[in-house]
């Protein structure tokens, strides 16, 4: 195998993550699901301005090599987020790019917290979060 | 931006798509215009939660800005930093209107009708074509526009003076008096021609009021 082939090997090991006996790769977020992560986090996102100082503090506390964000934010918010299972679910699958019935079949809380640092890795959530306020993207409810 | 000549110095900004750098320069006029378009849409389809047409929309404003591909994240990010370079960075005086009541519906009024305008103004005045014309920097051809509708103005004005229904017989005096033709409010010099209102000093505030940053204190 060549330098670069090996290197995409490792790379992809790196961001693979099992969930009960399926092993998928975490890939970057497509345009539509970060628009849809982005729709469905909107109310939740707001409470996160309040705690970027705490967020802050945690990354500082870590070696720097992986940013947490998303790790944090499910951490601040578990307990707006304990009541709303569907929500819950309906993230899971948008940053797993999967359906929301494979989530519930398979995904095992302990798996998808060993899965954060990965997406974290992926993909820069602080940057998402911070571009939902600048371009206003938020729930708007009928009445 | 707040001079003429400022509208000269190109501007342009670095995305990074995919981990590649990518140097984005500011739209002329008729780039400017679609991207303005694609940008007032994408505000209806996030007001009515569309994901679908706003991800078309966000490619498509990507496309008419040259860059492919790159993850979601990252054409999110360079949409959102085209457009505040694309932003409109400076407002002419003919831009604030005229504050006169205007007339409920114009019958051959349409939809974006003042673009139009813009460019029929400045292809009847300087011979242009459109292309030439959607090459222009956008705060260049508002410049121009201003130039265009002060000389218009102004020649109308000097043809007036030569007609008698400019002129109004004062019956005292039994001369004829020019009637000054009324200018928009753009075009009024703030300190002559705005009328002044006194106000009685016991209706005045007292204490300290805050405008932005200043402080004036009332006594």
């Amino acid at each position: 195998m060549t330098f670069t082939g090996e290197k995409k090997r490792l790379h992809i090991i790196e961001n693979l993550v099992k969930f009960g006996d399926e092993e998928i790769e975490i890939n970057p977020l497509s345009l539509e699901n970060c628009l849809k992560l982005l729709m469905l986090m909107s109310p939740h996102i707001v409470q996160l301005e309040h705690h970027w100082p705490e967020i802050d503090n945690a990354l500082k506390s870590t070696d720097g090599s992986r940013s947490q964000v998303l790790f944090h934010t499910f951490i601040i918010l578990r307990h707006e987020l304990a009541g709303l299972p569907g929500d819950i679910s309906k993230t899971i699958a948008l940053l797993l790019d999967k359906d929301v019935e494979w989530v519930a079949r398979n995904v095992k809380a302990q798996e998808f917290l060993e899965a954060l640092p990965v997406l974290d890795r992926v993909n820069d959530f602080r940057q998402l979060w911070q571009l939902s306020k600048a371009l206003g993207i938020k729930v708007r409810y009928k009445l | 931006m707040k001079r003429f000549l400022d509208v000269f110095f190109a501007q342009k900004i670095i995305v990074f798509i995919s981990g590649q750098a990518q140097e984005i320069n500011r739209a002329k006029f008729g780039l400017h215009l679609h991207l303005s378009r694609l940008a007032e849409i994408f505000l209806g389809a996030r007001d009515k939660g569309n994901i679908q047409e706003m991800t078309s929309i966000i490619e498509e404003y990507l496309f008419q800005c040259e860059i492919r591909n790159g993850t979601g994240l990252d054409q999110l990010n360079a949409f959102y930093q085209i457009q505040v370079l694309n932003r409109w960075q400076w407002e002419l005086p003919f831009m604030a209107g005229d504050n006169k009541p205007k007339i409920d519906t114009i019958p051959y009024d349409y939809n974006d009708r003042n673009w139009a305008l813009w460019i029929h103004k400045l292809a009847s005045r300087y011979s242009w074509t459109r292309e030439q014309i959607f090459n222009l920097w956008p705060e260049e051809a508002a410049c121009y526009i201003q130039e265009i509708l002060v000389s218009e103005f102004q020649e109308y004005e000097e043809v007036r003076v030569l007609s008698e229904v400019s002129y109004k017989y004062d019956k005292s005096t039994k001369t004829n008096k020019y009637i000054d033709l009324p200018k928009p409010n753009w075009m009024l010099s703030k300190a002559d021609d705005l009328p002044v209102y006194r106000i009685r000093r016991t209706i005045l505030p007292v204490g300290d009021i805050y405008r932005g940053e200043e402080k004036i204190t009332y006594h």
